[in-house]
């Protein structure tokens, strides 16, 4: 448990509707350790995005806890468990440069910038010439790795990627995944993946976790959950997942 | 099969600022066919699909070249000629069905709002259900943000299929739906072209579902078709 970087135990979250509440969330727990990935799947509307969110930091549960480090998480640690959303590249302001982008958090939690971007640029392998360019001067797959530079500025230990590969070809798909690989091994960066592509996380992470209206029904490794499911939703996502591969179409 | 082709697209380029975006596209699709269309991201699969359904604003795009539906060249037609072409003959279904659909309005109101615009008379909880829609009463009476995404996708397929259009391009459709509803959509699309004897053009960058669904596919790289063929050979083939 050394290793134990994120600890998320018993998250219940509901949100009101107009008759009565909507249970989002039922007694979700996880852990994460540095350096390691693990992805929540399961259908539209199972509650991943609102999981997301709470870790993140943008809702809060009802109950249960998120520890960092081992201590519940607070204010300080917030910035060290970054979320990047669907289509990153859409969230990127389009009058800013690349320089503009990247030192914007900086700027907010009032910390040193020198450098910070060229970094930034570097870890995710695009030019620090590029530094004055704005967003729609870069390409798609360019643009998904400045909004992951966003991330990577303000040092996090975790980075949470809800649905940030939907939509992209899988060449596009095949660098991103090498991208977090490689920060992984450099920064030991962790990374929580959100993703209905059953085929796309099981890629991506080691351990998987499968969601079904709001509760986790299945979770361990990636191999022994893909060579032997247990529940019928996980049969079900891996069966869809080969039906639509080139060779079981 | 050129007689009997529904769509016949020659020679169709597309400049943008002097950089060519499509160049000399040509392909048919016959009728009640399904036709793939794949390729990398920007490889000008969306902007083909948008030429065909006379939606490329020229200017800022100079477009020459043929889109010859039932042998009428949709081109050369002005926008008022084409208006009532585009919804009526040609459907479209995109990506993100929460952009396509209105929130402040019920989806009875949205419907009902294309028949109108086209002078159809259609029965509305008969097209929800053409669509895949199940529990048509509810479907008609909510707004869209009370229908969960795969319904608000059937919606505009809804939309797409009022007018019983000879041909809909379905741009990305299968992006933000799970493993399960990929299947089950590809399903419908079938359904659809059986029984309504309609072509359809869909992109998708997912090799797999176009190989389960499309009788040809069409990969395209750099604004050219490169590949055409049965879905297996040309997708197997790209890597």
């Amino acid at each position: 448990m050394a290793d134990e970087l994120l600890a998320v135990h018993g998250l219940c979250k509901a949100f009101r509707v107009r008759r009565g509440s909507r249970i989002a969330l039922r007694d979700v727990s996880f852990t994460l350790a540095r350096a390691a990935t693990l992805a929540i799947v399961g259908r539209s509307g199972a509650g991943k995005t609102t999981l997301a969110r709470c870790v993140a930091g943008f809702e809060t549960p009802d109950a249960g806890e998120i520890l960092f480090n081992g201590r519940p998480i607070g204010r300080a640690e917030r910035p060290r468990v970054q979320l990047i959303l669907q289509q990153p590249a859409a969230s990127l302001n389009p009058r800013f440069t690349a320089q503009e982008i990247l030192e914007e958090p900086l700027v907010i939690q009032r910390r040193d910038r020198r450098g910070a971007a060229a970094r930034a640029m570097e870890l995710v392998g695009l030019p620090p010439g590029a530094l004055g360019r704005r967003a729609h001067q870069f390409s798609g797959g360019e643009r998904q790795r400045l909004a992951i530079a966003r991330a990577l500025v303000l040092d996090p230990a975790v980075l949470i990627l809800d649905e940030s590969f939907a939509g992209l070809d899988w060449r596009l798909r095949e660098q991103a995944a090498a991208l977090l690989a490689g920060l992984r091994e450099r920064l030991g960066i962790a990374c929580l993946l959100i993703a209905h592509d059953f085929e796309l996380a099981a890629g991506m992470a080691q351990a998987l976790a499968v969601m079904e209206e709001g509760a986790i029904v299945e979770q361990g490794p990636t191999a022994e959950i893909v060579a032997a499911p247990r529940h019928p939703l996980t049969r079900e996502l891996i069966a869809a997942a080969r039906a639509l591969s080139l060779e079981g179409a | 099969m050129p007689e009997a082709a529904l769509l016949s697209v020659r020679d169709l380029s597309a400049g943008l600022a002097g950089r060519a975006v499509l160049s000399g596209v040509t392909f048919d699709i016959a009728r009640g066919t399904i036709v793939g269309l794949c390729g990398d991201s920007g490889s000008g699969k969306t902007t083909l699909a948008l030429a065909i359904s006379g939606l490329l604003p020229s200017p800022p795009y100079r477009v020459r070249g043929e889109v010859l539906l039932e042998g009428r060249n949709l081109a050369a037609l002005a926008e008022r000629d084409m208006r009532p072409i585009r919804g009526a003959r040609i459907g479209m279904i995109f990506q993100d069905p929460l952009l396509a659909l209105n929130p402040v309005l019920k989806i009875r109101t949205q419907l009902a709002e294309v028949l109108r615009a086209h002078g159809v008379a259609r029965d509305l909880e008969e097209l929800a259900a053409l669509a895949g829609l199940e529990d048509t009463a509810r479907i008609l009476a909510s707004y869209p943000h009370q229908l969960s995404g795969g319904e608000r996708q059937r919606v505009t397929i809804a939309q797409a299929l009022a007018c019983r259009p000879q041909l809909i391009v379905a741009d990305e459709p299968f992006t933000a739906l799970d493993g399960p509803r990929v299947l089950e959509l590809a399903a419908l699309f079938r359904r659809l072209r059986d029984r309504t004897g309609a072509s359809l053009l869909v992109i998708s960058h997912s090799p797999g579902v176009l190989a389960g669904l499309a009788d040809e596919v069409l990969r395209m790289s750099g604004g050219c078709i490169v590949a055409r063929g049965p879905a297996r050979e040309v997708l197997r083939s790209g890597g």
